[in-house]
């Protein structure tokens, strides 16, 4: 019920701006924005505090811990390169005439990191050979004091200053152990090996990388966290502030949510009071002017006329307003979706390396196709299902498919833990990807109910969002996470995860909300033929759309976590390389989008990505190891960055007579269904080229490929070019 | 639930998060440094255990046959009191010469065999739940490959320091969360009231008359205070329309009109609802 008729106060208030009232808006906006960044300066000060404690804390119980390790080694050694000096002194050779002793003691010495140095001195002190880098402090020797005189007090058979048991001595710089050489039933010599005391703190230094990995994950997942409890926590202000403006301007048929604590109930409770007595004044004037028989028609006309200006006329006999129901928000769905994703992605870094752990040989399969196929299968699935779930979306609702979703991806996280074979696991990850397919598309059609037409784009931007930060969260995550516990616990982490997005999406989903349907176009066999038959759309699917997903899927899925292991690099490693790819598309994606959208030069940078991604896989030609996958993940992130929004910008440009006549999403959906062959493909085409070649020549020659299929590009460029500002959907 | 706790929920749940992944990387550090010094250690034994035999061996001795193993064995196993045994087989894997008398004759296990068939550079290493069996193929100047040698060392007592360890870890994070916990509460309690501040600017402008005037008690911004003061003009607006009626009807012969009641929306309604003023007519 709304005031159609209602008029606006006479004004506002004087000296005030008529524009204020909007203002408001954004000033409940701002205030939600300043305290999630407020909260997110706060939470990110007090993880990095806490993660800074633990990790000084734990490296304390290290050293306790690991000391009396290091020093049993550092005496057996000792002991064992005591008894070869003894040998040699055994066949007369005096002790300051041994040679070799420096080359024996360094090859002793090599295989233990903790070991700084290992000594021989005289009994009297005197350094006479060592291996490592033994402390100069002046001392005799150059040798420390200290060093010097635990030397000559075990010599002479009486324990050195800040000996612990006779053989380890604490001296000023760091720790050493002494073993006494004997000869003739005397002490002719002592061996001395130092103690690295960095070694623990090297230790610690091993795992910052994790570490930082952990707390960008953490500050990533409290934004999610926040982000959603900020809308909550100011919602009530929010509600308040628009009831205020739809009285303000004369509808007073609102009504506050009654259960509310604090200040804000109260508030709350006192504004429904006034607004229901209000109406229940005017119902009672109403009915009282209606009882009596002979009433003038123009009184009771006249009430009847504020009763509908001001929206009175519907009120309850006790002059309440429906409740309103709970509002629904793009918010509603982040977290279930981004913990979703977040389980789906554990697995993107260690997925290749887990399928050649269950590979067995199949006589009438090549290896290599089979090595690409559950990446394959699983991409297949996904494009097959993806329409099928959006109708399903229409029919039954976002929040039931979200739900039902979860029952095949759990199914696919749990039977991947325990797959026995490759096929088994093949099955496992397409029963997975009909599960991401359904949530995906149910929190697509989510936010396409729940926001305006014009902040549309803003929520399908937010999901998009959402997908990549997961994607970088995740794929850290496991990466640590397998290093760690092996590949099979972190697939039931997925699905314990998954589980706990289910919880959340059961809670937080409104039931009533089905898809906006906006964002699903229904496109026919003969969408995709007459799309087919455009030269320049093919030219635009062929050249650059099919080879970006080949060289993601192929090369960054697929190839990255086992070339990269080839190289002795941990998962976790993998993960950090890989989550390179989804920062540079946050970071650098925008601002190429925006680009092609103000210079209208959209051939030219999907040209430009598509020859720096070719360029890229044949980095590993020339720069091997770690830092040559580091390099060609950045420049492909780059590549991909560059081109992919611009391929979209494109499609209004060379689809101008499809868009006419099934409309720009139609075309888009279409576009991203054909390329969908490349995800496919890709892992398939690289393992049978590397299988072939080797990684190397392989993704050098798949790479020399895909940068010359962009040379045609160039043409488009030449015959089409102007610059064009074109409006773009955000694409499914 | 107050927005404090919430606000609190969701800092604990990201300490919470960070803390654990925290300890869980440190724990499986510690483990693995102090499995990787042991094994070191031990295999410094073992490669000392080795050279003797070899120097034997390249001497022209069997290893049946090497009369002086059963004393290396045993000194080398007074090296270190955690090693359970050591075992000198032949190529085949029979037992000839342990610490553990009653093993001779006997064969290794099978998986000891396929560990060192897989061996690089001759070392292997077996683990199995409470063991881990550190071994080397045994090689003559002669041929290569004409035995082995193995050490079992039980892991129990490395297997009671990490869960020691992991205690620890746990009860560091634990108290670390506690300690953070209540530091966070100082930012949440701080948002809380910001906005609780917010909801008691805006109560007083639309109930307390006295500050509707300038506002300036209130942390209210200008628009919000403006959409407060359009809230309080639309109702007594609606009062006084519905009051201009009622007059209208009393001043009609026999009309039984209300007396008058005051009206300013909010401000003059501290004790809402409001009582129509016909209510109170006779």
């Amino acid at each position: 019920m709304t005031a159609a008729g209602a008029q606006p106060s006479d004004g506002p208030s004087a000296g005030t701006p008529g524009d204020s009232l909007v203002d408001a808006g954004t000033d409940v906006s701002r205030l939600t924005a300043g305290l999630r960044s407020g909260m997110l300066i706060a939470t990110l000060a007090l993880m990095v505090g806490a993660a800074a404690v633990l990790s000084l804390v734990t490296h304390r119980l290290f050293e306790q811990q690991l000391a009396p390790e290091m020093t049993r080694q550092a005496a057996t050694i000792a002991r064992f390169l005591a008894a070869d000096v003894e040998r040699a002194l055994g066949y007369g050779i005096p002790i300051s005439e041994v040679v070799g002793v420096a080359e024996h003691f360094e090859k002793a010495r090599s295989p233990h990191p903790e070991m700084e140095y290992i000594a021989l001195h005289r009994a009297d002190g005197t350094l006479l050979q060592a291996a490592g880098t033994a402390p100069h402090a002046g001392g005799e020797g150059g040798m420390t004091s200290g060093t010097v005189e635990a030397v000559r007090g075990l010599a002479a058979g009486r324990p050195a200053l800040g000996s612990l048991g006779g053989d380890l001595v604490h001296t000023n710089s760091h720790d050493i152990v002494l073993h006494p050489v004997r000869h003739a039933g005397a002490v002719a010599g002592v061996v001395v090996v130092g103690i690295d005391a960095s070694f623990v703190r090297v230790q610690m230094q091993e795992l910052a990388y994790d570490v930082l990995t952990v707390l960008l994950v953490a500050v990533i997942l409290a934004f999610e966290i926040l982000a959603l409890l900020t809308n909550r926590v100011v919602s009530p202000l929010r509600a308040l502030h628009g009831l205020m403006l739809r009285v303000g301007q004369g509808q007073l048929d609102q009504r506050l949510p009654d259960r509310v604590p604090g200040v804000a109930g109260h508030l709350f409770r006192t504004v429904n009071g006034t607004l229901d007595a209000l109406r229940k004044r005017y119902g009672r004037a109403a009915a009282a002017l209606a009882a009596e028989a002979n009433g003038p028609a123009p009184l009771r006309e006249r009430m009847a006329e504020i009763g509908r200006r001001f929206g009175l006329g519907e009120a309850g006999a006790d002059g309440a307003a429906a409740a309103p129901r709970p509002a629904q928000s793009v918010f509603d769905v982040r977290l279930p979706l981004f913990l979703f994703v977040f389980a789906e992605e554990l697995q993107k870094s260690f997925l290749p390396l887990y399928i050649r752990e269950l590979f067995q040989p199949v006589g009438w399969l090549s290896p290599a196709v089979l090595l690409g196929m559950p990446i394959s299968v699983y991409m297949l699935a996904l494009a097959l299902i993806t329409p099928v779930a959006g109708a399903w979306t229409d029919r039954f609702g976002t929040r039931g498919v979200f739900i039902a979703g979860l029952l095949p991806a759990i199914g696919g996280f749990v039977g991947s833990s325990i797959a026995g074979s490759l096929f088994e696991l093949l099955g496992y990850r397409a029963l997975t990807a009909i599960g991401y397919a359904m949530i995906t598309i149910a929190a697509q059609g989510y936010i396409a109910a729940v926001t305006a037409r014009q902040g549309r784009a803003q929520g399908m931007s937010a999901f998009v969002g959402v997908l990549m930060a997961a994607s970088v969260c995740g794929t850290a995550i496991g990466g640590i996470l397998a290093d760690r516990l092996g590949y099979r616990p972190v697939f039931l982490f997925a699905a314990a995860l998954a589980a706990l997005a289910g919880f959340l999406a059961f809670r937080m989903l409104s039931g009533e909300t089905v898809s906006g349907g906006a964002v699903r176009p229904g496109a026919r066999s003969a969408d995709y033929a007459r799309l087919l038959g455009n030269r320049r759309f093919l030219t635009l699917l062929l050249l650059a759309a099919i080879p970006a997903k080949i060289v993601l899927t192929g090369f960054l899925f697929y190839a990255v976590p086992l070339y990269l292991a080839e190289f002795g690099a941990s998962e976790a490693e993998t993960g950090r390389v890989m989550i390179l790819y989804s920062i540079l598309i946050i970071a650098v994606g925008p601002w190429a989008g925006r680009y092609a959208d103000r210079s209208g030069r959209s051939w030219h940078l999907v040209f430009a990505g598509t020859l720096l991604s070719g360029v890229a896989m044949a980095v590993p030609g020339f720069l091997h190891g770690l830092h040559g996958v580091l390099l060609a993940v950045t420049l492909l992130a780059l590549g991909h960055a560059v081109s992919i929004s611009p391929q979209i910008a494109l499609v209004p440009e060379v689809c101008r007579a499809e868009i006419d006549r099934v409309g720009q999403t139609t075309v888009l959906s279409i576009l991203r269904m054909l390329e969908r062959v490349g995800s496919v493909a890709g892992p398939l085409l690289v393992a049978g080229v590397i299988a072939r070649l080797g990684y190397v020549d392989g993704l050098t020659m798949i790479g020399a490929t895909v940068a010359a299929l962009s040379l045609p590009l160039l043409f488009m460029l030449r015959s089409t070019f102007r610059p064009v500002h074109p409006k773009t959907e955000m694409p499914r | 639930m107050r927005a404090s706790l919430k606000i609190m929920t969701v800092v604990l749940m990201a300490l919470v998060f960070v803390l654990s992944l925290v300890a869980l990387l440190n724990f499986f550090k510690f483990q693995s440094s102090l499995q990787s010094l042991t094994e070191r250690r031990l295999s410094v034994i073992t490669a000392d255990v080795r050279e003797s035999l070899e120097a034997g061996l390249s001497l022209g001795l069997s290893l049946k046959h090497f009369e002086n193993a059963p004393a290396i064995l045993e000194r080398a196993r007074a090296l270190d009191e955690g090693i359970a045994a050591l075992y000198v087989f032949a190529a085949d894997g029979r037992i000839l010469h342990s610490t553990d008398r009653a093993s001779a004759g006997k064969l290794v296990d099978r998986d000891w065999m396929s560990a060192q068939r897989e061996a690089h550079q001759g070392l292997w290493h077996y683990r199995t739940s409470g063991l881990l069996v550190l071994g080397h193929r045994l090689d003559s100047s002669f041929a290569a490959g004409v035995g082995g040698l193995a050490l079992v060392y039980p892991t129990d007592a490395l297997l009671a320091r990490v869960n020691l360890m992991r205690g620890d870890l746990m009860a560091a994070a634990a108290l670390t969360l506690l300690g953070f916990s209540t530091l966070a509460a100082a930012p949440a309690i701080l948002a809380s009231r910001h906005l609780e501040r917010i909801f008691a600017g805006i109560a007083r402008t639309l109930v307390d008359s006295r500050d509707t005037g300038d506002g300036g008690a209130t942390p209210l911004t200008p628009p919000l205070l403006l959409a407060s003061r359009r809230f309080n003009d639309c109702v007594a607006r609606t009062h006084a329309e519905i009051d201009a009626v009622e007059q209208a009807l009393r001043g009609r012969p026999g009309g039984s009109a209300p007396a008058d009641r005051p009206h300013g929306g909010m401000q003059a309604d501290r004790s809402a609802p409001a009582r129509p003023a016909w209510e109170a007519a006779p």
